[in-house]
């Protein structure tokens, strides 16, 4: 990454060159061993922190919009990001750079692997590696709560009330998946029906997103 | 003979019906093993490469789509897990016109606290696979803190845990 791409900040409307766009979906794809965990705290770390595209409330916005879309939700959200920096062209585009290079090594590592599998060395690697997807996915946890409990700690005090509901709420799609064996579409859905009854502001909001943070 | 009409359908509708990377697994592996067109050993090895490999790890079905029908299997099988996420497009046009409304605005976080469960339960999955022991934690647990402090890269961290995964087990 370019220093002067990191210490700049880039307006909500801004947009990328498609060769751009490709190059940074290529090393999302590329650079992001490990999987989903990996993959998102990459998106992360470039899009918010490097290139200050985005801010943490609007990515966790995003990324709350590709849980309610069937599929692979890192795909939904290179869609999103592709369409908001490149328009029409920049989702396929993002597409590319994300899958062709990703999904083409992947393809080749399966051909390798079923001729290497049989060796104790490969288990070893990868009995090091699975574990450690598992830590980054804690990290994409951590930054995924920053928004979720902001401003509950201030000059006012400790506000008790919101931290319990948090607590209550992930607690319960936990319990859901875990204990109960539910479908994470069903305790999505069922978190949006709790929160549109439990959570929704007394009145509409005045200042909302613009259209252009969504997209 | 494994008809590439019918195999496309089935992964892509797979995918349709599923939210994330895995959950697409039951569905292909009723499906495609009904028809004999797959191994039950051919998923786990799958999700093996998806786990080591780069990008995101819905890709295991393209070493699924390889193991059953080599490089057009793999081809298959990338372009039915991209078309059902294009439907977020749909969703995210829907939800600009709505979101001023106090009862969207309670749904999506409400969404927000769900994502946050969904991914503990991910974490939770990942270091209850068989193999992975209290050693396996410690791994998790240094991957985390690398991976907080900013100042190591993603690769590297995975890097470092393949190769204390070799000198521990192998």
């Amino acid at each position: 990454m370019r220093k002067h791409d990191s210490m700049q900040t880039i307006s909500a409307g801004a947009t990328l060159s498609p060769w751009r766009i490709f190059r940074l979906w290529a090393r999302i794809g590329l650079e992001s061993f490990g999987g989903g965990s990996a993959t998102t705290l990459l998106i992360q770390r470039i899009f918010i922190d490097d290139l200050r595209l985005l801010t943490r409330e609007e990515f966790a916005q995003l990324w709350s919009l590709c849980q309610l879309a069937p599929g692979i939700n890192l795909v939904a959200i290179c869609i999103l990001l592709g369409k908001r920096f490149g328009g029409r062209w920049g989702i396929g585009i993002a597409l590319a750079g994300f899958l062709l290079p990703s999904g083409s090594i992947t393809c080749l590592l399966a051909a390798l692997y079923a001729s290497i599998a049989r060796f104790a060395a490969v288990q070893a690697v990868v009995r090091g590696v699975v574990p450690a997807t598992g830590g980054l996915m804690l990290v994409v946890c951590i930054n995924f709560l920053r928004p979720l409990f902001a401003g509950t700690i201030n000059k006012r005090g400790i506000a008790f009330p919101r931290i319990l509901t948090t607590v209550l709420l992930i607690a319960l799609a936990v319990f859901g998946v875990i204990a109960l064996n539910l479908s994470a579409i069903l305790v999505v859905f069922g978190s949006a029906v709790i929160g549109a009854l439990w959570l929704a502001p007394s009145a509409p909001s005045a200042d909302p997103a613009p259209q252009e943070t969504v997209l | 003979m494994i008809n590439p009409f019918v195999y496309f359908f089935l992964f892509f509708k797979a995918s349709l019906f599923s939210t994330g990377g895995f959950t697409n697994l039951p569905s292909l592996r009723q499906d495609l093993i009904a028809r004999s067109w797959a191994a039950p050993a051919n998923f786990g090895e799958a999700i093996a490469i998806g786990q080591i490999s780069p990008g995101p790890n819905g890709l295991w079905v393209v070493s699924l789509g390889y193991f059953t029908d080599g490089y057009l299997g793999a081809l298959l099988a990338l372009v039915a897990i991209t078309l059902p996420p294009l439907l977020v497009l749909f969703i995210a046009g829907r939800y600009t016109r709505i979101e001023r409304l106090p009862w969207v605005q309670g749904a999506m976080r409400g969404i927000a606290h769900a994502v946050v469960g969904l991914l503990i339960t991910v974490v939770w999955t990942i270091l209850h696979q068989p193999g992975v022991n209290l050693i396996g934690w410690c791994i998790a647990g240094v991957a985390c803190m690398l991976a907080l402090s900013r100042r190591i890269n993603v690769l590297l961290i995975l890097v470092v845990a393949g190769v204390a995964g070799y000198f521990i087990y192998r």
